[in-house]
């Protein structure tokens, strides 16, 4: 019959579902690889693996053998595609094979634990990503098609998906994840159907005759559509509510409350611009870092480069769309640029403060040459020259970093063609303001680095510093600020950046820390407030230069000295650091204040991240404790009430023979022993003493009498143990009817005592009978 | 409230196993700050959670008609239960599960899928019903039980209607015949028939209520001064009687005991397809469950009854017998027909002397000896039939 045909063989429909399952949670997998070439291989494996396993299936044989069959077919099948001419006949496996093998998966492993995500695709990848998608194929086909469990085939899913859930910051595209569920919950779906098919007879819903008992059951497909709405709103809402809750995902790694660039960037911070404000005004004091270094005087520490301007403002863009390679032996990507000029080496030894949370960007000088730190998930983008972690945090460890900072002359850099590099010079359409103001301060100098210069000097002597602007968030906040001509370091870098990006400079807009200040043991302390934003040029043969057109002083609420590289001379720009101008000839001006005033007054104007990752860290578990706190509160309220309640009773003034009484009561209704008021205490106590056992006999004759004499004695008339006693008595009764209950109550007694409720309800009843309406109604109450 | 309760509470392991791993990982991604996990997490909480909604908000009323075709029929007989359900609510029905409770004998349980059935749509569906044992048995009640298409909930409603199925132990037709007017008249000679059954025809009774006054006999009303009826029916009327030993003793066997149900059904069947009124008395006496009167009902009572009778713990065949002498069956008898099962010569003799002629002895277990002379002795008619196959020739060769 039909039926145990069913439960034998399943229907060919949920082998091609768990196939097309797999395939769709493979889809996650794409934002991982440069290109589409793994999606061949990939979808053959699966392919391959659901065959193998129909065909093994038709032997009636044990399930392991469904996967020994998948897995070996898998075998043979990427054995063919990726080293068949080692192979015999294509197919099988030599000792040649299986060492060409061995030597892809080992080149696979090692673009991966080289590359961060966007992996260059070769055959090591492919043959990789081919051997776990199909891994987990058989393992789908399996659970859901063998052993007919549909919900646990989810798991390897899961770990499918997983995959690039772990590797990457960024979520997993939604769409993907929909993918990857539809793809599951058909599964179930099937499956389920296929059971409830063996379960008994499907009756068609266009029913015109009655359906012979052989009926041909199966010739109806039953209709998994049915299960759409549901599924469609269940994915839906596993896709919309992660996207209203804040706080997770990739933002949560860097602390950054903005919003990530799409596409394939691996990496994508929000606006680390976009807190510098709020940070600035708190005029944090606490360590960021410390250093020592071997440079005559300090450079600025770079930590992020904005090298994209969209929707109104900096931010950078794609991380690790270069492939950022690890740095592996501390080496890092060549100096872009970085050719004629002279340059000055240096050492420095970086120790990041304890206190400062999830510190995924280094801070480094310019530019960085080699880095020894612990971990190795550390990547630096070949561009920016930002090194950054996918996996460990900065907090605490100490690095060292050995810099090369370029010293072009100034006739370098006006020589330099500032060719290349055209998306660091995009810019959006500006304010025709913008651009007429741009002409003008700009338009006496010759050489684009002139015009650098002469837009550095104007910012510096036209502008004041001041914290009170908000932080620009659009481009009319940039129109304000031209013409307010007052703001703090991330206007001024945001705006130059952008004037020189209209005169075709290559320009950056780089976030980090001032060099801080010298302190007697020879390090440098680097605070919250040293945060500093400042454009960076590029002049071909130097590299990216610094320009710093933050003003110092006046209005700067460090009580410190001003800036000095900022300020002093017109040509600032020569050497990529300007402040520090020993090495050239002309910043001597700059020279002396270096190592103090410098970084006090840039900490006054900024501070990116570190401290406000703390807070905001802090932030998310806090609303969850308040409401874990509240639930709890919710759930033990029962028990405050009656702790409230005994309190009360037993108070100086009450009656210790009601107290006990009511007490009594109130323990009866905890244990469900009931509670009748007709109820005399003699029969109470008879009841109870029945139920309780020869113990609990003497309290309880001794509250009754108690009871009785309260009741019906003259006044005055004291029962024979005291209100302690009879407290004491109370006392062993409960524990009589604890020893008495059965565990179930027993618990509910503790946890949600039922005389609680009662109170409750006789307070409202008083309350209600107080009303005109209707007095004296008499409470009877069994639980 | 109650009815998103009720739906949690119709949550299948598969549906808790999935909320539970739900939770779990939408806290462990609160816990971890993983986005991704929490639309895992999701997924799997909100699943469960909107099928239950789904089920219950499709919470409709369902009609349920049920019709076995034939109700009663013999072993070996295949019947057809014909469910008619109707959803009478205004919203179409989800995935449906219906099953009807069907005793094992019958073939087990009989399970139907259905996908949906429209707003006051319904759905017809049948199923065959077979046994090899007699007896009754009740179909029903049928459990409604609604599913959505992943597995996850399934929330059981049942009805509470129910209906009998009798299966009659197996019959075999006796050929129609004229052997009957041997023993009883056939019709033709009234004043024979009421001769041969003994009855004072003329003696009148009083007048009742609702009696044909055509029927009114006045010589006898002028005689007792009051009305008086002919108490023609009960002399018009053809009697039998049909003794069945259902005692251990006499059918060590389940096999002969069941031979001996089968032939007293068919005798009879037979018997009340010729017309006459049946009377069923067993070793315990009397039984009313088969009313005395003729029709072919008579024969359909007396399978109801062959269908559920079981052996006896009796020890003795007294109370039968009194019961076939005492209600006037004795006197009059119309033809007895006693089926029997192993009886010692002494029982023979007792039997025998509850009726001297117009009896017919059946004696199933095959032992004619001991048994057959007090009868035969007493002028009955002796037969031994081996099986119920064989039933219509030993008849047959009665009637000749």
């Amino acid at each position: 019959m039909s039926r145990e045909d069913g439960e034998r063989r399943p229907r060919p429909v949920l082998a091609v579902a768990s196939a097309a399952a797999t395939a769709l949670a493979a889809t996650s997998l794409a934002p991982l690889f440069q290109d589409r070439s793994w999606v061949l291989p990939t979808l053959g494996a699966i392919l391959v693996v659901a065959g193998a396993g129909a065909l093994v299936r038709r032997f009636r044989v044990p399930p392991v053998f469904t996967l020994v069959g998948s897995i070996a077919a898998l075998h043979l099948y990427l054995t063919a595609v990726f080293t068949g001419s080692q192979a015999l006949l294509w197919v099988i496996p030599t000792a040649d094979s299986i060492e060409a093998m061995l030597a892809l998966l080992r080149d696979g492993r090692h673009t991966a634990e080289t590359y961060a995500a966007p992996l260059p695709v070769g055959d090591g990848v492919r043959i990789m990503t081919a051997y776990g998608v199909g891994f987990v194929a058989a393992a789908v086909d399996l659970l859901a098609v063998r052993l007919r469990k549909a919900a646990p085939a989810g798991l390897p899913l899961l770990a499918l998906y997983s995959v690039p859930a772990a590797v990457r910051t960024e979520s997993v595209s939604w769409v993907a994840f929909a993918l990857g569920a539809g793809g599951y919950l058909t599964l179930l779906a099937l499956e389920a159907r296929d059971r409830v098919t063996a379960w008994g007879r499907v009756v068609p819903s266009s029913f015109g005759r009655f359906p012979s008992v052989q009926g041909s059951a199966e010739t109806f497909a039953p209709r998994v559509t049915a299960g759409k709405r549901v599924g469609v709103a269940s994915i839906a809402v596993a896709v919309a509510i992660p996207a209203l809750v804040p706080g997770l995902g990739a933002t949560a790694v860097f602390d950054f409350g903005g919003k990530g660039s799409g596409g394939s960037t691996t990496i994508t911070t929000a606006d680390p611009l976009v807190d510098l404000k709020r940070k600035l005004t708190n005029l944090g004091d606490a360590e960021v870092l410390r250093y020592r270094t071997t440079a005559a005087d300090p450079d600025y520490l770079r930590i992020f480069a904005l090298d994209v301007f969209e929707d109104d403002r900096w931010t950078y863009s794609a991380l690790a769309s270069g492939a950022a390679p690890k740095i592996d032996g501390g080496t890092l990507p060549r100096v872009p640029g970085l050719t004629v000029s002279a340059y000055v080496d240096s050492r420095t030894e970086i120790t990041v403060a304890p206190k400062v949370r999830d510190m995924k960007f280094l801070a480094l000088p310019y530019a960085p040459r080699e880095i020894d730190i612990e971990g190795d998930a550390w990547r630096a983008d070949r561009q920016s020259l930002m090194v950054f972690s996918t996996g460990a945090d900065a907090d605490g460890l100490t690095y060292t970093v050995d810099s090369r900072r370029a010293t072009p002359t100034p006739g370098q850099l006006r020589r330099a063609s500032p060719a290349g590099l055209g998306r660091y010079t995009d810019v959006p359409r500006l304010p025709q303001e913008v651009i007429t103001l741009t002409e003008q301060v700009t338009g006496k100098a010759r050489t684009k680095f002139d015009k650098a210069v002469a837009l550095q000097r104007w910012f510096n002597r036209e502008f004041t510093y001041s914290l009170e602007p908000p932080p620009p968030t659009s481009l009319s906040d940039l129109t304000a600020f031209l013409h307010d001509r007052r703001g703090y370091c991330e206007q001024f870098a945001a705006t130059m950046a952008l004037m020189t990006r209209l005169l075709n400079i290559p320009t950056r807009v780089v976030v980090g820390y001032a060099p801080g200040t010298w302190q007697a043991d020879g390090t440098y302390l680097v605070r919250q407030r040293d945060a500093h934003a400042w454009p960076e040029l590029y002049f071909e043969g130097a590299g990216w230069v610094r320009f710093e057109p933050t003003p110092g002083g006046t209005g700067a609420p460090s009580s410190v000295g001003s800036p000095e590289y900022t300020r002093p001379q017109t040509q600032t720009p020569e050497n990529d650091g300007s402040e520090e101008g020993p090495e050239t000839p002309e910043p001597t001006a700059s020279a002396e204040e270096t190592p103090s005033a410098a970084p006090t007054e840039t900490a006054a104007a900024t501070d990116p991240e570190r401290t406000q990752g703390a807070d905001e860290d802090g932030a998310l578990p806090v609303g969850w404790i308040i409401g874990a706190l509240l639930l709890v509160l919710l759930a033990g309220s029962p028990r405050l009430v009656r702790a409230a309640l005994l309190r009360l009773r037993w108070g100086p003034a009450a009656d210790p023979a009601s107290a006990a009484w009511a007490q009594l009561r109130g323990d009866a209704l905890d244990y469900g022993l009931g509670w009748q008021v007709a109820e005399s205490p003699r029969a109470v106590i008879g009841r109870l003493g029945r139920r309780l056992g020869p113990d609990a006999a003497e309290p309880l004759a001794r509250i009754a009498l108690a009871r009785e004499l309260s009741r019906y004695a003259p006044p005055g008339a004291l029962p024979p143990q005291g209100g302690a006693g009879l407290r004491g008595d109370t006392r062993a009764v409960r524990a009589a009817m604890d020893a008495a209950a059965t565990r179930p109550a027993r618990v509910r007694a503790s946890l949600l005592p039922a005389s609680s409720l009662d109170a409750v309800r006789r307070a409202w009843e008083a309350a209600r009978d107080r009303l005109p309406r209707r007095a004296g109604r008499e409470d009877t109450d069994a639980p | 409230m109650g009815v998103v309760r009720t739906a949690l509470e119709a949550l299948t392991t598969r549906g808790r196993s999935f909320a539970a791993a739900g939770v779990t990982a939408v806290a462990c991604s609160f816990l971890l700050g993983e986005r991704d996990l929490l639309r895992a997490g999701l997924l799997v909480l909100a699943l469960p959670l909107i099928s239950a909604l789904a089920v219950s908000r499709t919470r409709y009323r369902l009609a349920c008609a049920r019709r076995l075709w034939p109700a009663r029929l013999p072993a070996g007989h295949e019947a057809r239960a014909d469910l008619r359900l109707e959803n009478v609510s205004k919203l179409p029905s989800g995935l449906l599960l219906v099953e009807d409770k069907v005793p094992y004998t019958l073939g087990g349980r009989a399970r139907f899928v259905l996908d949906r059935i429209e707003p006051h749509g319904h759905r017809e569906l049948s199923y065959r019903l077979r046994s090899d044992v007699r007896g009754r048995f009740r179909v029903g009640p049928l459990t409604v039980r609604l599913a959505d298409p992943f597995g996850l909930v399934e929330l059981a409603r049942s009805f509470s209607l129910t209906d009998t199925l009798t299966i009659t132990p197996r019959i075999i037709d006796l050929p129609p015949e004229r052997v009957l007017g041997a023993w009883d008249g056939d019709g033709e000679h009234r004043a024979r028939a009421l001769a041969v059954t003994g009855e004072d025809d003329v003696a009148p009774r009083e007048y009742r209520r609702g009696d044909d006054l055509r029927r009114v006999h006045w010589r006898s009303t002028a005689r007792h001064g009051e009305l008086m009826v002919r108490r023609e029916e009960q002399q018009w009327q053809r009697r039998a009687t049909v003794l069945l030993d259902t005692r251990r003793a006499a059918h060590p066997e389940e096999a002969s005991f069941e031979l001996a149900v089968s032939v007293a059904a068919s005798v009879g069947v037979h018997l009340a397809e010729e017309g006459l009124a049946l009377r069923l008395v067993t070793d315990a006496g009397h039984d009313p469950s088969v009313v005395e009167r003729p029709g072919a009902d008579a024969g359909g009572e007396l399978l109801d009854a062959m269908a559920v009778v079981a052996r006896s713990d009796g020890e003795s065949l007294v109370p039968g017998l009194a019961a076939v002498r005492g209600t006037g069956a004795g006197r009059s008898g119309g033809l007895l027909v006693a089926v029997l099962g192993r009886i010692t010569a002494e029982e023979a003799k007792a039997l025998a002397g509850v009726r001297h002629g117009g009896a017919v002895a059946l004696l199933v277990d095959g032992d004619e000896t001991g048994a057959a002379a007090p009868l035969r002795g007493a002028g009955w008619r002796v037969l031994a039939p081996t099986s119920l196959a064989d039933l219509p020739a030993v008849w047959t060769g009665v009637a000749g």
